[in-house]
């Protein structure tokens, strides 16, 4: 007997789709093996790595805690939905600052520096550190990233 | 994990789902059930979404109180303008939990609400940071509490009697408690009120009858209430070791009502009797606040290096917060 099955309509980057999902599959998963955008990386599967942020309505969530069901008829934004014909500025300002180095966990830096600015666009040092407190990274040492962030305020 | 996904639209049709299915659990932002689901402690075979019930999310002012709907998230908790305006303390342990994009997800009701997070609990081969490593504890059909062999660390009680060390999970009950809030619980039979601390029993269980909601979080006003919170955890992010809240009423130097209760160190919100004693009804100077907290766990006995740090640590902490709110 398998287990049952839901229609669950996502829009996600601005396409509307709808997939049929168990009750226990992950909004993680569903996007990067249904949907192919693999810029939402798996790393904790605890909500706390910030490897798998994506932007739910607006809010920066972490998509391993998100059960797909539970995310029917919301709008997600994942990095491949950030740049058009140019890249976005924050993705620009991630360049030219040099904060990415393997980077795992730029996207999710990158989608939670985009909510921030929207709620905040001039957060003080403190705010943007509290943003950013769960996204880890091994690589950087997390000063560029901070610098790119900066370099965004005027 | 094999379960079904409902979505009630009212909270009669969940009650409704509540008594139809026996294995079924509520869920609000779904961070903690996550959390519990792959530590293996529950294994429910329904899951009811609350967040199709319209209305239990807002905060509200009327004459008598503020009221907190239970399926507020924790940043609209920490954000709001009113709570920070009156009562402080509880948007700043809301700041504490997690972190800002679980806060986006996570609601009050569920942080009150939230299973204990001992690590010998919550061992499992799933959990990444609580790896089944050990004996299962005695809850989870093991012979013994693991803490009671492997001995006092900073994640446990050190004081209140009971069999198990788990402390109560919530950061947002201490600030609660020592305002004096009150929990408003619906059912098919009616709804009740009971104070907050009333909720939580010995051992780690909470006092919800089968069947019941949490929808609502009262606040009585009582005036020119000075209130405010702080926590100790070992990294931002992490669950809290130890916390305090306090709820003064002055007048002029004088206090006329002192409400301090502490977290980490107990199965419910520690009522810190002893200090608030020394500091109704006196004239308060900063030299008293430091004589003061001296009285803090006092009758505590320090049985190893945790325990000290911990009783050290409190009294630092309600010290620093005692100065700041006078």
């Amino acid at each position: 007997m398998s287990a049952k099955k839901y229609l669950v309509k996502l829009t996600v980057n601005g396409v509307p789709e709808t997939y049929e999902v168990t009750a226990d599959e992950l909004l993680v998963d569903t996007l990067r093996n249904r949907c192919g955008y693999t810029s939402v990386k798996r790393g904790c599967d605890n909500g706390e790595c910030g490897a798998c942020t994506v932007l739910m309505n607006g809010k920066a969530v972490p998509s391993c805690e998100v059960l797909t069901v539970e995310a029917d008829g919301t709008d997600i934004l994942t990095l491949e939905g950030l740049s058009g014909e140019e890249l976005d500025p924050i993705q620009q300002a991630f360049l030219n600052h040099g904060a990415i180095q393997c980077g795992f966990c730029t996207p999710g830096m990158v989608l939670t520096t985009k909510a921030l600015l929207n709620e905040n666009p001039h957060p003080s040092e403190e705010e943007i550190v509290e943003a950013l407190q769960n996204n880890i990274c091994r690589c950087t040492g997390y000063v560029n990233i901070l610098k790119a962030v900066h370099s965004l305020i005027d | 994990m094999n379960f079904e996904y409902l979505k009630p639209m009212s909270l009669d049709e969940a009650f409704k789902m509540l008594e139809e299915h026996e294995n079924a659990k509520l869920y609000a932002g779904g961070t903690d059930l996550l959390w519990q689901m792959r530590a293996e402690t529950v294994a429910p075979d329904y899951i009811i979404d609350l967040k199709g019930v319209q209305g239990l999310d807002k905060i509200k002012e009327t004459e008598e109180a503020v009221e907190i709907g239970a399926m507020t998230t924790l940043r609209a908790v920490e954000t709001s303008a009113l709570l920070l305006e009156k009562y402080p303390a509880v948007s700043e342990a809301a700041k504490v939990v997690a972190s800002q994009k679980l806060r986006n997800k996570a609601t009050i009701g569920g942080n009150l609400l939230q299973r204990i997070k001992c690590p010998f609990y919550n061992q499992s081969h799933i959990n990444l940071f609580q790896r089944e490593s050990i004996d299962s504890c005695f809850k989870r059909g093991g012979k013994k509490c693991l803490v009671m062999e492997y001995g006092d660390d900073v994640y446990h009680t050190i004081t209140g009697k009971s069999y198990c060390k788990a402390p109560i999970p919530s950061d947002l009950a201490i600030p609660l408690a020592a305002l004096d809030a009150s929990v408003i619980l619906k059912s098919f039979d009616g709804e009740r009120e009971i104070p907050l601390t009333e909720l939580y029993k010995v051992g780690g269980e909470l006092s919800l009858k089968a069947g019941e909601i949490l929808v609502k979080i009262c606040i009585p006003k009582k005036g020119n209430q000075r209130n405010g919170f702080a926590a100790h955890m070992a990294f931002p992010g992490s669950f809290s070791q130890i916390s305090v809240a306090a709820d003064l009423i002055m007048e002029g130097n004088r206090c006329v009502s002192a409400s301090i209760y502490l977290g980490g160190v107990s199965q419910k919100p520690y009522a810190a009797q002893e200090v608030e004693t020394l500091l109704i009804g006196a004239e308060i100077y900063p030299e008293i606040i430091n004589g003061v907290v001296l009285e803090l766990f006092k009758d505590v006995k320090i049985t190893n290096d945790d325990v000290l740090f911990k009783i050290a640590k409190a009294r630092d902490m309600l010290k620093d917060l005692l100065h700041r709110l006078v």
